[in-house]
């Protein structure tokens, strides 16, 4: 019956060795209010700015209205041979005898050794896991990492270097309300919301004014349309800013954080808006701290940890009996 | 010491010269100034290119080399003093087989517009273009990143972002240094006077040496020069009052560049 908007399959974002998000897939359907909760650096962040690819994952795949916008089936990752790699001992005394010169030298050095040998061991298993390190050093690199394997990849699958014009299409139906709101500083509130209308819509810029105002006005900012950004309070701007990608009409709005960053006397209006566009069936996905949000809001919450979901189920299973332990400790610290 | 009849005389004398003079050098300051922060912002964004993983090869070497050439220009004129910079490119063109002073207007035109003032106004320009890439590239890194993904998440590709919002807004932040150059200009363009180009202090310093009142001329150059730099600063002041939300904080009393004499 319902629709699916959003199809989010095997996504994973690394940072160098920092592997921050590992594996996450979730179905987004129409109308759905997503509440994600998780301790903080967890990845929550970092996924939402995935799906609209202002950060490129690592791998995974993504489909909008069931047109797929990315797709990396193996990542750089995927191309080193761990296997030789963590038999490196073997180089490691090869490189002894050379400088040595003396097999015997190197026996009694390998006995006084052992342990350094065993501390090796263990850091080479350690590093197994960075492929950051592997691509970094200077010999490792050549030795390990299959580049011409990862450049065939690349060229077998077209759909991994994604048209910057696709992905500016889908980013104007997918809205996004940051943290720190991230208004134009030289543009007031009334041209904040006309800007991207005319440049990225191409709507005349009457007809742009008149949805701007309009959505001003459906989040209580009409009276404020002239101001400068710098001259609103935290919660005005927030409201600003959920109004100007209202006004790219979007199929769906990524809300991260937007309350967080608010005196708790402004959370309340900003809360309400959202409320009111979900209420009208604004398809959502909200990164939040605000567990009354998400019990009351939304129809399904998702537990992110270490970049896994842990849980994820309606707001009723996972606020009143969630299955793993980890969701009940997260839920009874907060 | 100072013979100020002497020095009502001079001024007499040469009144329409000394009038061209002033022409040369606000021009060859305002133009310098204009032209060179334009120049300047291809400088500050080819500086701040930056690679991106999916770049291909061919598209990291083009990168590579444009940065690499535009760090090299900034750093060779802003190194190396405006009129060792001027002589070499006047020996330079000779060596091309361009002499400047060959270009000449006929008539009264020609008391500024000649060749020697074109050749000034090359140097003059370029080098300010080096500085004002400075000026312009900390100005584009001034502004909080936040605004470059708000105006992206809205689907507006990054040229178009960098130019309705990054760049107007880095340009405001760095009136207050874009406006010293102005006014350094002003000033620095006096050391044009090695290749020939009859700006105020050249024109003085002839005036001097042919009427051997050398410290009555200086001296005008000197109130000359001053009067300049002050409406200077008073047109930038009224600009900030104009332009809320930016602080101005000018030291026009400062030489920048190394400076002859
Ligand atoms: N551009 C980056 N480069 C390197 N590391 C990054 C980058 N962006 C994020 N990280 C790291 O990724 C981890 C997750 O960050 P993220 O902002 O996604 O967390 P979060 O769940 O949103 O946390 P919070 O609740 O505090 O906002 C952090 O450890 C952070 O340091
Ligand atoms: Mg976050």
């Amino acid at each position: 019956m319902s629709e699916l908007l959003l199809k989010i399959e095997n996504i994973a974002k690394f940072f160098g060795p920092l592997k921050v998000l590992k594996d996450i897939s979730l179905d987004v359907n129409k109308g759905d209010v997503i509440a994600i909760i998780g301790p903080s650096g967890s990845g929550k962040s970092t996924f939402l700015r995935c799906l609209n690819l202002l950060e490129t994952p690592t791998r995974g795949r993504l489909e909008f209205k069931g047109e797929e916008y990315f797709n990396i089936s193996k990542c750089k990752d995927d191309f080193v041979d761990y296997k030789r790699y963590v038999h490196d001992y073997n180089a490691y005394k090869e490189l002894y005898i050379e400088k040595e010169d003396n097999y015997a030298i190197f026996q009694n050095k390998y006995l006084e050794d052992k342990k350094k040998y065993k501390s090796l061991k263990s850091e080479i298993k350690q590093k197994k896991k960075e492929f950051y390190y592997v691509k970094k050093h200077p010999v490792l690199k050549e030795k390990y990492f299959d580049n011409d394997a990862y450049k065939n990849a690349i060229k077998e699958n077209p759909n991994i270097i994604i048209p910057s014009k696709k992905i500016n299409e889908i980013r104007s139906k997918m809205g996004m309300v940051f943290q720190s709101f991230n208004l134009f500083n030289n543009y007031d509130v009334l041209n904040n919301c006309i800007l991207a209308q005319t440049k990225v819509l191409k709507r005349k810029y009457n007809e742009a004014k008149e949805i701007a105002v309009q959505y001003l006005t459906q989040v209580n900012m009409q009276d404020r349309m002239n101001y400068k950004i710098r001259e609103l309070s935290g919660g005005q701007k927030q409201r600003v800013a959920i109004a100007r990608s209202l006004c790219m009409d979007p199929e769906i709005i990524l809300f991260d954080e937007p309350t967080s960053a608010l005196d708790p006397e402004m959370v309340g209006e900003v809360l309400e808006v959202m409320k009111n566009l979900a209420n009208q069936g604004m398809t959502m996905i909200v990164v939040t701290h605000e567990m009354n949000f998400a019990k009351n809001v939304s129809n399904k919450v998702v537990f992110m940890e270490n970049g896994y979901i842990v849980e994820s189920g309606t707001p009723e299973d996972i606020f009143n009996n969630p299955k793993e332990e980890r969701t009940k400790q997260f839920l009874q610290l907060k | 010491m100072i013979d100020f009849g002497k020095m009502r005389n001079v001024l007499g004398q040469n009144f329409t010269f000394i009038i061209y003079a002033i022409i040369t050098t606000v021009i060859l300051a305002i133009v310098g100034t204009f032209v060179g922060l334009f120049l300047g912002i291809f400088l500050a964004y080819g500086k701040n290119l930056k690679t991106k993983e999916m770049d291909n090869g061919a598209v990291k070497t083009f990168k590579y080399i444009i940065k690499g050439i535009c760090s090299i220009y900034s750093t060779v004129l802003r190194g190396t003093p405006m009129m060792v910079q001027a002589l070499i490119f006047k020996f330079g063109s000779q060596a091309l087989g361009l002499n400047w002073g060959d270009i000449y207007f006929q008539g009264e035109v020609n008391n500024v517009f000649n060749g020697w003032f074109f050749a000034g106004l090359i140097v003059i320009t370029f080098n300010t273009a080096a500085y004002m890439g400075e000026i312009v590239k900390s100005g584009l890194n001034g502004v909080d990143q936040g605004q470059f993904e708000g105006a992206r998440s809205l689907g507006m590709s990054a040229l178009r972002t960098s130019f309705s919002i990054i760049l107007p807004q880095a340009l405001k932040n760095s009136l207050p240094t874009i406006g010293n150059e102005l006014i350094v200009n002003i000033k620095d363009s006096s050391v044009l006077n090695v290749i020939s180009v009859t700006e105020l202090f050249y024109r003085m310093d002839l005036i001097a040496g042919k009427n051997f009142a050398y410290m009555e001329c200086y001296l005008i150059a000197a109130i000359i020069y001053l009067l300049l730099t002050l409406i200077a600063t008073g047109v930038l002041k009224l600009i900030e009052k104009k332009m809320d939300g930016v602080k101005f904080s000018f030291n026009p009393f400062r030489f920048r560049r190394s400076f002859k004499i």
